[in-house]
């Protein structure tokens, strides 16, 4: 975040939250925020982009289904072992596999997207954050330079935050 | 040879093997040496150390073979050793043998327990002042004797019915030692000789031959010869050879339980006891009435006479018959051209069998059978004298006689309490007893020599006129044992004996003669290696016999009504105990046999276990039920074993087997107690043992006894219109008979396959099973247990289900007592083309090779037990435990099939590593496997050849023929195409 | 606005669900302690047979033949019919968007989880020879021997590890939000740390809940076809292959059914006395009640009818195999399973179409216990009696009763409870953040338009 100081606005209510959001835009600053659950609103306000975790998840299913189909029929092919009338190779026995396959590989996938994107795990507390944002209260931390903090504190301040703070920037 | 491996071994030296030391395991892979030699001696003191040398004749892992006899019962089969390193694994039967052409019977093939049993006496034995037994030298034992032997007093020995050399031997051992001879078996055939001697003419005091396959009509009263009569190998395969033919053989059985003779009859006519002689009479009169009577006319007069006094529907009263039963046998028979009429067995032994059997061999002359089915030339001598037995028994008692020497047919086990043999063997100062085990009789013993098992021992037998065959060891002793004809002529003092050093010695002396009567260009040496290797010497002899005069008939034979004794047998409430020689344990002798105590009788399907077989009526009225312990009791005895509710016995008989009951023996026969059968039978004055004599009480003692029966699951003995064992009846075109089913589920039907079917480039395993030959004798389940190790688990675990047999015995029963529909089949893996058991298998433990073959690979398989349930035939065992065996019972196990662990499933392999050999040696010689070259255990063993194993790649093979047969069938396969490869042959039966 | 969500607005804040739920993190009471010894106890006792049972074999357990399979598979389908209202409570109903599930659903993956962690134990000690169970594994080896893709059980092998995988992966990340509260609340050295690393430092700022939500999502449209495989695949087990009783093709749905059924149940069982313990009326409510018996009624009805077509089809098929089989059920050696079958699944629920059944806690707790007694039933009923009656009627046989046999089935009961008791002391048995999510989300004022997007 940019700035060597943050403000940091504690709000109980969501709409007071949003309006500090705004804040953050109008003077075009970085910001970021923190809530107790997940909002829609409160997120379609800070990003409206879909997640790509899709994406992921996808490949992540289709390498599945190769690779569960490629490994039944391999091995079979590798230790050719006839039983009763059945064919080395046959298709419709490893359908199993290749679903299960498919499934197994994308979830894999979808958690080591998830970690990414939501850039976890990661060890450092992110700046301005406050234990009551796990509990009950929206966070909103803006970053500025020291000249701006009485500014962006003053707006913060009219938008209904419970408690305006100033913190350390990185 | 010999000398060679003695040179190399040098020292001589004497041994007292304490089990199986490593010395005397030694001593045993040494007898590779010994037993290479085409004769081979029992030197067992001098072969002590492996040929190191090498032998040619002896490769590790290849097998020698050896011919020798079967001494198991007095039929003298013939047998082949086969021995790995010097120690026999298997004994199958000897293919080139005029009495048993290849078959073996359980039994027989149980020899090798007895051979291996780990309760055989392992030294020569005295007992101490305390009673105890102490191992003493063979030396001392020796002394010991002859110190006994030279005071004058009386002295006797008493033995089984000998043969041959052996029998020679102690007739002139007994005369130069002055010891009477008397010879015992309970099962004997004296009255049967007695009537052939009266009918046909005082010289033909015998057993004759009877030939099976020639009779059209077989009426038979009582006699099993299809499990343990006379010569049951030989019967049952001639009985065979015409039941597989267009027009089979029809059998009516006459007897009050039904035995498995009487399961495979066409006609069981389940009479009241004893009244079997008012039957042959009825019969007789009615032959008689149609003009068969091809007699002298004075004895036919005679026989009006005497024959007055029978009206067919008071023998059908008496007998609790139906009068259309009796009249369509003595029909049958009269219409036939050849016929046959016997009788025997236990049921017959009530205190008429003599007129029973006269009046059989009556009616055979009438018929004129003699010469047709009946041969006079072969006769079997009977040796058994009771009457003799019993005197010797009465003089003991009177302080007569002060040494007894017996051998190890237990004599106190199967003499009847009442004789009082019990008390008259403790009154004698010396009793030696040559057994190899510590039975009832041995235990009385103050001296035990060891004999060596036949396995172990040099002996010969002629069964008949024309068969000589020769009994040679085909290993060292296991134990420190010698052959008893070695002991005798180490006892005797008589010079003319002493020459020979020994009984080797002594036989070939006395084959001298068979050489010479034999009339061959070839020299004695040449001429005995050559019996030797064929088992003995065999020529066909032409017969000669003529009809002696019937003078002596009417003489002998009481033909009259008088002699008919079942007045007390009428009376409901009055009960009869039937003691019948079964498959399992014969009289006794087999008591001791893991196999044979594993193996389900056929007709109970009941295991480790002795039983009453109870008609369903008397135990309605006492309350009884099937595993009801139950107490048998008279006067002399009782009997505490679990009952068997049947209707296949009369409700006047309590039918229980022979054999169990063992106080001493060893291990596995004290197992299974309810007491000795034998006890309850009463002494009278018969000059033979009437065994089916006793009259008894019937209680219902406190509590169940949990049986271990294969088949005592609810309906599991019906199998309804499920087609598994199937019959064709002849002559009765009814509609909704088999021959729809054929149509319907046909035999030879070929289904829309969903994949394409395997090749199979070189063979295609296969198996055909003819249930009109199979007559579930169970020969080739014992012998399934021999070649593939498998464990005999026990009576706790087999009550569990847990039994591991590769081979089980079906035994199915969809009729009522009236119209019986009893039918067998040896199931055994099916060897599916569509194997639904190998695709479910996780690990490949078990797939398909390209000969067609269903493959277990025991060290791939884990143990999912998913197969087993997939089976649809319910083959597949699986080792719940990990079974030890005590030596040396373990040196039977055949080194070509390996042990299985705990945990993994088993099945049948189809002999796989006899396939293996069979295709190895083809394959060295650049060939194809030659059709009958390989066979599996089971398919040897059977008597009655119904099992053909062969490829069905080859349209000409026997079994590829035989699958094609219009009786072709195969089990399930019409429900679910399992595309099996084993076809069934319909069994085929006459209806009324 | 969903009538679930009116549930809560007003009686219950944010704050409030933050604090009932860490609560139940408190120190550990004294009746814990006991609960979790006692698990532990039964569980070493169940695994005591099992070392028994290799040491003299299989022959300790009741099977013998024909009956290969037995209590033990028995057990494994149990618990993996349990593992499945799990994954359907949280991802199917999530993908409904049913709103009744949020307070319980973590629960009922917890359970999943270790269900299947239970379930997962039965084959390897049904097998003969467990050492070598990884065989069953494609792991590569010098000599090439691979396993048989074509068998049903590998198939199994493949869907049990996958569903327990991928429901765990779903159950932890699920966890990662919650946690963070806790960290944020946790006062001891020991959780402080504990909740450090397994919150993986979530701040829940507005980019995280965007990924983490469609992630979720995700998991859930992936969790969901397992609902439905797993138990098809199981199910196969014994449908693939010909045995009467077995080889019928209504098994994959019917056992999908009877899962959710049993899985549902279970739910019941372990909810009633942790709401109880930890006085959670106020967020698991007679609703949540309410629904779950409507689910239980519907699959009760599934199942009902599958074991009618069984016995229909049975009867129309005029196989004489299959006819035996089904009339060897109710009236043969093992009829008391079936009809023990047939009160507990069938009769039983019905009692739960009146409403205030539904709703009464006790009531619901035994029926939950009968319906858990008659799903074990069930699978007794299809495995036992189709092996003990097939096509070759003189190798039919029955079944032992063995001690080993019950001693490992209870044991199995321990090593589940083990878990769940370590569980709901040390994480959230209930989703802070996604209860919070259904709570109207506290506005200044009221006529502000933040609640319709």
């Amino acid at each position: 975040m940019k700035g060597q100081k943050v403000v940091v606005g504690v709000f109980t209510y969501l709409d007071d939250a949003l309006k500090g959001i705004q804040v953050a835009k109008d003077n075009d600053k970085d910001y970021q925020v923190y809530a107790p659950t997940y909002v829609p609103a409160l997120v379609h306000a800070v990003d409206s982009k879909r997640s790509k975790i899709a994406m992921i998840s996808l490949t992540g299913g289709i390498c599945g289904l190769i690779a569960g189909f490629a490994l039944a029929i391999l091995t079979g092919l590798d230790w050719p072992m006839r039983v009763s009338a059945k064919n080395i190779v046959s298709i419709p026995a490893y359908i199993v596999v290749g679903y299960e396959w498919t499934i197994l590989w994308g979830a894999l996938f979808t958690l080591n997207g998830m970690l990414l994107l939501c850039r976890i795990p990661n060890p450092f507390r992110k700046v301005g954050y406050d234990p009551r944002f796990s509990d009950d209260k929206y966070g909103v931390v803006i970053g500025c330079e020291p000249d701006q903090v009485d500014q962006i504190k003053e707006k913060l301040a009219h938008t209904g935050a419970d408690e305006v703070m100033v913190k350390e920037g990185l | 040879m010999q000398k060679k491996s003695l040179t190399i071994l040098g020292q001589n030296e004497n041994i007292e093997s304490e089990g199986l030391s490593r010395r005397s395991f030694l001593k045993v892979l040494g007898a590779a040496t010994a037993t290479t030699a085409v004769a081979c001696a029992d030197k067992a003191d001098q072969i002590i150390y492996p040929n190191v040398k090498g032998d040619a004749t002896q490769i590790p892992g290849v097998p020698s073979w050896y011919s020798s006899t079967c001494t198991q019962c007095d039929a003298g089969c013939g047998v082949n050793y086969k021995t790995y390193e010097g120690r026999v694994t298997i004994v199958e039967g000897n293919k080139s043998h005029p009495i048993n052409k290849g078959g073996l019977c359980a039994i027989g093939h149980s020899a090798l327990q007895d051979h291996y049993d780990p309760d055989r006496v392992r030294q020569p034995l005295e007992k101490d002042s305390n009673g105890v037994f102490q191992p003493i030298t063979w030396k001392a034992a020796y002394t010991k004797i002859k110190q006994a032997m030279v005071d004058n007093s009386k002295r006797a020995f008493l033995t089984k019915p000998l043969n041959g050399s052996l029998e020679k031997l102690v007739a002139e051992w007994s005369k130069d030692v002055g010891v009477e001879h008397y010879t015992y078996e309970p099962l004997d055939y004296s009255q049967l000789a007695k009537a052939t001697a009266a009918v046909y003419g005082a010289n033909y005091n015998g057993v004759p031959h009877y030939d099976f396959s020639k009779a059209e009509v077989v009426v038979n009263f009582g006699a099993d010869f299809l499990e343990t009569w006379i010569s049951p190998c030989e019967f049952s395969r001639d009985w065979a050879k015409s039941r597989k033919s267009k027009k089979p053989v029809r059998v009516f059985q006459v007897e009050p339980r039904l035995s498995l003779t009487g399961a495979n009859a066409d006609h069981h006519l389940k009479c009241k006891p004893g009244t079997e002689l008012l039957i042959a009479k009825a019969i007789l009169k009615e032959l008689l009435s149609r003009g068969k009577n091809n007699l002298p006319a004075s004895l036919l007069g005679e026989l009006e006479v005497s024959l007055a006094g029978i009206s067919i529907d008071v023998v059908a009263k008496l007998s609790n018959l139906k009068i259309e039963k009796i009249v369509s046998a003595a029909q049958r028979l009269a219409e036939a051209k050849t016929s046959l009429v016997i009788a025997g067995g236990a049921s017959a032994k009530t205190n008429n069998e003599y007129d029973l059997q006269v009046v059989c061999a009556l009616i055979n002359r009438v018929l004129g059978n003699v010469g047709q089915t009946i041969n006079l030339d072969r006769l079997r001598a009977v040796k058994s004298d009771f009457q003799k037995v019993k005197s010797l028994i009465a003089e003991i008692n009177d302080n007569k006689y002060s040494v007894l020497f017996v051998d190890g047919s237990n004599p106190l086990f199967t003499i009847p309490s009442d004789y009082k043999f019990g008390l008259a063997i403790k009154k004698l100062d010396l009793v030696v007893s040559f057994a190899s085990h510590l039975d009832e009789t041995t235990k009385e013993a103050n001296l035990v020599l060891p004999a060596s098992s036949s396995i172990e021992s040099w002996g010969d037998h002629q069964p008949y006129v024309g068969v000589n065959s020769l009994v040679q060891p085909a290993m060292t002793p296991v134990f420190d044992t010698v052959s008893l004809g070695d002991m005798l002529l180490k006892l005797t003092t008589n010079e003319a004996l002493k020459k020979f050093p020994e009984f080797q010695d002594y036989l070939k002396a006395q084959w001298q003669q068979v050489h010479a009567s034999a009339g061959v260009a070839e020299n004695f040496e040449t001429f005995w290696k050559k019996s030797l290797e064929r088992g003995g010497y065999f020529a066909e002899q032409k017969s000669v016999a003529q009809l002696g005069a019937l003078g002596a008939v009417i003489v002998t034979a009481k033909l009259d009504m008088a002699s008919f004794d079942s007045t007390k047998i009428q009376q409901k409430s009055d009960l009869v105990l039937l003691p019948y020689a079964s498959v399992k344990t014969f009289d006794g002798r087999a008591a001791n046999r893991p196999w044979m105590q594993e193996l389900p009788d056929p007709i109970t399907k009941i295991a480790w276990d002795t039983w009453a077989e109870i008609n369903t009526k008397t135990a309605e009225a006492k309350k009884i039920k099937t595993g009801d312990l139950v107490k048998i009791s008279n006067y002399y005895g009782e009997l505490n074993v679990p009952a068997y509710v049947t209707d296949h016995v009369d409700e006047n008989v309590i039918a229980v087997p022979l054999g169990n009951g063992h106080s001493d023996f060893g291990r596995y026969a004290s197992s299974v107690g309810g007491g000795n059968v034998y006890n309850l039978i009463p002494s009278d004055k018969a000059d033979h043992l009437q065994l089916f004599t006793a009259h008894v009480e019937l209680k219902r003692a406190l509590g169940k006894r949990k049986v271990a029966n294969t088949q005592d699951v609810k309906d599991s003995d019906k199998q309804g219109d499920r087609g598994i064992a199937r019959t064709t009846y002849i002559e009765t075109k009814v509609p909704g008979e088999h021959k729809e089913n054929h149509e319907e589920h046909g035999a030879h039907h070929e289904p829309e396959q969903m994949y394409i079917q395997r090749e199979h480039p070189l063979y295609q395993w296969g198996m055909v099973v003819d249930l009109a030959a199979c007559t579930g004798c169970s020969a080739c389940v014992t012998a399934c247990y021999a070649e593939n190790n498998i464990p005999t688990v026990g009576r706790k675990i087999m009550t569990e289900g847990r039994e591991m047999s590769w081979l089980r015995l079906e035994r199915y029963d969809d009729g009522t007592s009236e119209d019986l529909q009893i039918s067998f089949i040896p199931a055994m893996c099916q060897h599916c083309q569509n194997a639904p058991c190998e695709p479910v298998c996780p690990v490949y433990a078990t797939y398909h090779n390209e000969d067609g073959l269903n493959v277990m690979v025991y060290n791939r398989c884990v143990g999912t037990r998913y197969c087993a349930n997939n089976c649809v035939y319910k083959q597949r065992r699986f080792n719940w435990y990990e079974y030890e065996l005590p030596e040396p019972l373990d040196m039977q196990l055949n080194p070509e099939v390996m042990k299985r662990v705990a945990g993994v499933m088993e099945k049948c392999s189809f002999c796989v590593h006899r396939i293996k050999d069979a295709k190895d040696h083809a394959k060295d010689e650049g060939r194809l496997v030659a059709d009958g070259e390989v066979q599996p255990a089971c398919v040897k063993s059977c008597p009655t050849e119904a099992l053909v194993f062969g490829d069905l790649n080859d349209p000409n093979s026997r079994v590829s023929k035989l699958a094609k047969h219009e009786r072709a069938y195969k089990i399930l396969d019409h429900h679910l195409n399992t595309q099996p490869s084993v076809s069934y042959l319909d069994n085929l039966k006459y209806k009324a | 606005m969903s009538t679930e969500v009116t549930k809560y607005s007003g009686d219950v804040t944010y704050h409030e669900v933050n604090e009932t739920v860490l609560s139940m993190l408190e120190k550990p009471t004294f009746g814990w302690y006991v609960l979790l010894l006692t698990c532990i106890c039964t569980w070493v006792m169940g695994f005591g047979c099992w070392i028994s049972m290799m040491i003299y074999g299989l022959g300790m357990t009741g099977l013998s033949h024909p009956i290969m399979w037995g209590v033990y598979i028995t057990n494994f389908v149990f618990w993996v019919g349990i593992a499945h209202s799990g994954t359907l409570i949280s991802a199917v109903l999530y993908l409904f968007r049913a709103k009744f599930r949020q307070p319980i659903y973590r629960l009922a993956e917890a359970m999943t989880v270790f269900a299947v962690m239970t379930a997962g134990l039965f084959p390897i000690i049904h097998v003969g020879r467990p050492w070598y169970a990884y065989w069953l594994m494609p792991v590569p080896n010098e000599r090439a021997l691979w396993p048989n893709f074509k068998s049903p059980l590998l198939w199994d092998v493949f869907a049990v590890s996958t569903y327990f995988t991928v429901s765990t992966t779903f159950f932890i990340v699920g966890l990662i939000p919650d946690i963070a509260s806790a960290r944020d609340k946790a006062t001891s050295k020991f959780r402080k740390l504990l909740y450090g690393i397994t919150s993986l430092g979530w701040t829940g700022n507005a980019k995280q809940y965007k990924n983490y939500v469609a992630a979720y999502l995700i998991f859930a449209a992936l969790a969901t076809p397992l609902v439905v495989s797993v138990h098809s695949v199981v199910s196969w087990d014994f449908a693939m292959s010909i045995i009467p009783g077995w080889h019928a093709t209504i098994f994959p749905p019917y056992f999908v059914a009877g899962a959710i059924f049993s899985g549902v149940a279970m739910v019941i069982t372990l909810v009633i006395p942790l709401r109880k313990v930890f006085k959670l009326e106020r967020i698991i409510t007679d609703f949540h009640f309410d629904a779950m018996c409507k689910l239980i009624l519907l699959t009760s009805g599934v199942v009902t009818y599958a074991y009618v077509t069984e016995f229909y089809v049975a009867w129309f098929s005029n196989n004489m195999f299959e006819r035996y089989q089904f009339w060897f059920r109710p009236f043969g050696e093992f009829k008391l399973a079936f009809w023990g079958m047939a009160f507990c699944n069938c009769m039983a629920p019905l009692t739960l179409w009146y409403k205030p059944f539904r709703t009464n806690i006790a009531y619901l707790f035994v029926m939950s216990i009968i319906i858990n007694i008659g799903m074990w039933l069930e699978r007794f009923n299809i495995i036992f009696t189709s092996l003990a009656r097939d096509f070759i009627p003189a190798a039919w046989g029955g079944y032992n009763f063995s001690w080993i046999d019950v001693g490992i089935t209870i044991g199995a009961f321990g090593w589940f409870g083990m878990w769940m008791t370590l569980f709901i002391k040390f994480f959230p048995s209930i989703a802070i953040v996604e209860v919070k999510e259904v709570i109207e989300a506290p506005v200044r004022d009221p006529h502000s338009s933040v609640h319709h997007h």
